[in-house]
């Protein structure tokens, strides 16, 4: 390692990078994947379901 | 994404204005094909994340240079094809078990022809004969825009509507009379190409009473845009009452 230039050069920042945004892009990725499914699609699914349910019972007194 | 909820609640059975979810499902398949769109969904947010956080932090921290000597990388490569090739996987194997299951057709209790024209759909209901010893059918066009009635749809109603049973398992054949039309309906989730000289099959069990919309999806002339299909699902003793009066 060369010491005695006029600045003092900086090793390894470059693959500290990459490692850091690929980390935090995942933190975030991952979280708004989980955000998408649980907030959106299950309760979504669940509206679905007691529709359904109320929908049978209706039909169910209709008859 | 809360607000998007909002536009789904098992009655959205016709495109709005500003919709930003797709049409409440009538069938198993159309389910099938919600399940579909929120997994490959799920996978894209993380992508969006991934590239959009990489994007900004090339451009944003520490200098514009930040990734000026990174000119070969062989781990990187490796990662970012097996990355992208894992996840096509995962959203290819939901797809295809779909698209597979859609093709099946199970024992159906009834079958309708629908024979795409210029510019009109015409139906066949082979399993039922009047008194006169024929095949019910009819031709189904739209209504003209000064024609409709309060609470008809703009492009969407037609003058006849093709009235179907609930849960009952139905069989649509699809062909064309003179060029390729395409047989719609979003809720049900049926897209058939119309192609003439062939019969295309698709088969459903319509879980709900309602109406439900298509538009011809293959562009076939200037009326194109004026060929909707309208499919009015009824309880059984509704379509059997309907069947009588044909
Ligand atoms: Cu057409």
């Amino acid at each position: 390692m060369v010491t005695n230039t006029a600045t003092t050069r900086i090793f390894g920042s470059l693959k500290k990078k990459i490692i850091k945004d690929i980390v935090v892009s995942f933190a975030i990725g991952i979280p708004a994947a989980y955000a998408w499914w649980y907030t959106f699609h299950v309760d979504n699914q669940k509206k679905r379901e007691a529709w359904y349910i109320a929908y049978a019972a209706k039909k169910g007194n209709e008859q | 994404m809360l607000i998007m909820n909002n536009y789904n609640n098992m009655f959205n059975d016709v495109p709005t204005p500003w919709g930003m979810y797709l049409q409440d499902s009538a069938s198993p398949m159309a389910e099938g094909m919600l399940e579909v769109h929120d997994t490959v969904m799920f996978y894209l947010m993380m992508m969006l994340m991934l590239v959009g956080y990489l994007t900004y932090s090339m451009m944003k921290f520490n200098n514009k240079m930040s990734y000026k000597y990174l000119t070969h990388g062989s781990l990187l490569e490796f990662i970012w094809t097996l990355f992208p090739v894992m996840m096509l996987l995962l959203i290819a194997f939901p797809s295809f078990m779909l698209l597979y299951l859609t093709d099946d057709v199970i024992d159906p209790a009834m079958t309708i022809k629908c024979i795409g024209l210029q510019w009109y759909w015409s139906y066949e209901y082979s399993d039922f004969i009047n008194d006169n010893g024929e095949t019910i059918s009819f031709d189904s066009y739209m209504m003209p825009e000064e024609m409709l009635e309060f609470g008809q749809l703009r492009l969407l109603d037609v003058d006849s509507r093709v009235v179907v049973p609930i849960d009952t398992h139905i069989r649509f054949i699809v062909t064309g009379g003179d060029v390729i039309h395409s047989f719609t309906v979003p809720a049900l989730g049926f897209k058939v190409d119309a192609t003439p000289g062939r019969l295309l099959q698709i088969s459903t069990i319509i879980t709900r009473e309602g109406r439900f919309y298509g538009q011809c999806s293959e562009i076939c002339g200037v009326a194109h845009s004026e060929m909707p299909m309208t499919i009015e699902a009824v309880s059984l003793p509704k379509f059997l009452d309907w069947l009588n009066e044909q």
